[in-house]
């Protein structure tokens, strides 16, 4: 699977599919410390979104981004 | 695995972050849950495969948090009525180990 490019692109694609199938997603986050590199993964097992980052200022947006995937996945 | 509270998964997070400081990945998986403990049975036929199990359909929707470095495994499960809460203290602490707290840092005990 190709990485995205563009942050609002990864976050908007993400959130849709969590909308569409609650019940598989999964969201996950990658962090290896020495290379300080952050890897997030959006699955429901039939596609992979996927976003790489090594910028500080994409935690803010990843807090929003994961704020909201909690508010969907806890709701019926 | 060790299903902790979400306090004491948080703590654990923190040193599972420091310990693999200089080498290593953490990975946390997000996901929802429904509070089944039995493996569901495979689904027989295109009808079933759709529908969801008693606890399923019963169960509160809640958000399973997994966490591991590839040896050491944490979890926790964060109520619907806790989301807001568990968010705000899990980022900052993500955000408070992953930049600011120094190399230097001791391994935790845990």
């Amino acid at each position: 699977m190709v990485y995205f490019d563009s942050w609002d692109e990864f976050a908007a694609a993400v959130e849709q599919l969590c909308v569409a199938e609650p019940n598989r997603f999964r969201f996950v986050i990658k962090y290896r410390s020495c290379d300080g590199k952050l890897v997030l993964k959006g699955t429901d097992d039939q596609v992979c979104l996927k976003y790489r980052t090594e910028q500080q200022q994409d935690l803010k947006k990843l807090e929003k981004l994961n704020s909201v995937l909690m508010r969907h996945t806890v709701a019926k | 695995m060790v299903l902790l509270d979400n306090d004491g998964f948080l703590t654990h997070l923190t040193c599972l972050l420091q310990n693999r400081k200089s080498s290593g990945t953490v990975n946390i998986t997000m996901k929802r849950y429904y509070g089944q403990t039995k493996p569901k049975p495979k689904p027989r036929g295109a009808k079933k495969a759709k529908k969801l199990t008693a606890v399923e359909q019963e169960g509160e929707s809640k958000c399973l948090f997994r966490a591991t470095d590839g040896k050491k495994k944490l979890s926790t499960v964060v109520n619907s009525k806790d989301v807001n809460r568990f968010q705000m203290v899990s980022l900052y602490n993500f955000y408070f180990v992953v930049f600011f707290v120094s190399c230097s840092a001791t391994p935790c005990g845990f």
